[in-house]
């Protein structure tokens, strides 16, 4: 194809940027092409690939246009483990690109996100406390649960230890009664199973302290970080929306 | 290549062979001179010259070459600064990750 041929293509594929943007462009290429040498005019044409081509690639430098931004980031990331040697330098400036949008725009979204949330508020907002208070319910129930299980082991525990060392010495002080030895060596036995609950209690509730301890605190962590998470994406969803 | 070259280091190596320039130099052979280093196709680079050129990095200029006008680009002070910026993170970086392949970690695991 020849060069003037080239640049009209060009042309017609920029029509959507502004003269200025446009005319910039169309003399960089024209200059670029010339400078390739008049004899390598169509090799050096063909190097920089189709006119539609080349319109993408314009339109990177272009920041204000926000058709591209959409449609070839998701392009670059998403492809770029694919076909990640030829849209290396592409996803490189698509990345840079969307930067600079990113900056540039973030003022008018955080404006954006105020005014959403001043409106969703009447709305959102009793939905919101709903659905906390219920969470914190069924938080608060669960730690009672929990709470109630430990206090009946540690319970269970401290009587089988009173138990169990009050029921030894009467039944050692019994030996000597009117039980006879039998009847002490039976009260002993039964302290000594007392005893044997007591520790095993305990040792069940300290086991179990150690062991819940980290997982809860770590599940709590994880709740929070996952609701906030999730707050994120439905903003962010918002302003897609918006 | 197997390593990606991010948006900063394509500006910093833009940067770097527009100054080696001091009397400016053009769009096709900023283009060639660029890949000789990293693989790049041709088109890539006007995005990247009319950025750097909006951040007042690089200035353009007319100047005649065979009869016609030819655009020329020259570094600004601005993009020096920012060259000088590049290239300090650059050294710093490149030689952490030198020193991770073949320096420290490597002696570490002979001991």
């Amino acid at each position: 194809m020849k060069k003037d041929e080239y640049l009209k293509e060009l042309e017609a594929c920029l029509s959507d940027i502004s003269s200025e943007e446009r005319e910039d462009a169309l003399a960089y290429y024209s200059d670029y092409i010339e400078a390739g040498g008049e004899e390598n005019e169509e090799a050096t044409i063909a190097s920089l690939g189709s006119a539609a081509e080349l319109a993408k690639t314009i339109r990177l430098a272009n920041n204000d246009t926000n058709v591209i931004d959409g449609e070839f980031t998701e392009n670059g990331y998403s492809d770029s483990e694919k076909t990640y040697e030829s849209l290396q330098e592409r996803t490189a400036i698509v990345k840079n690109d969307t930067n600079v949008n990113k900056n540039k725009t973030s003022a008018s979204k955080i404006i954006l996100i105020v005014i959403l949330a001043i409106f969703a508020l009447p709305i959102l907002g009793p939905v919101a406390l709903g659905i906390l208070g219920t969470l914190f319910g069924l938080g608060v129930a669960a730690i009672a649960v929990v709470a109630g299980v430990a206090i009946v082991l540690f319970a269970i525990g401290i009587a089988g230890f009173v138990c169990g060392i009050v029921g030894i010495v009467i039944g050692a002080l019994s030996l000597f009664g009117p039980g006879g030895v039998w009847g002490g060596m039976v009260i002993i036995g039964g302290s000594v199973i007392c005893l044997a609950i007591g520790c095993l209690f305990t040792c069940l509730l300290a086991t179990g302290l150690i062991k819940a301890i980290p997982p809860v605190v770590r599940g709590i962590v994880d709740i929070c970080i996952k609701f906030i998470n999730w707050l994120k994406n439905l903003f962010c969803k918002k302003e897609k929306e918006a | 290549m197997v390593f990606n070259t991010g948006a900063a280091l394509l500006d910093a190596i833009v940067l770097a062979v527009v100054a080696k320039e001091s009397d400016g130099t053009y769009g096709y052979k900023i283009t060639q001179d660029v890949r000789t280093v990293i693989e790049l196709s041709e088109s890539t680079l006007y995005p990247v010259l009319r950025r750097l050129q909006k951040d007042e990095c690089l200035a353009t200029y007319d100047k005649q070459y065979n009869g016609r006008n030819r655009r020329y680009y020259k570094i600004t002070e601005r993009g020096a600064a920012q060259l000088g910026l590049y290239k300090g993170e650059w050294l710093n970086y490149s030689s952490k990750v030198t020193g991770i392949f073949c320096g420290e970690s490597y002696e570490g695991r002979n001991e």
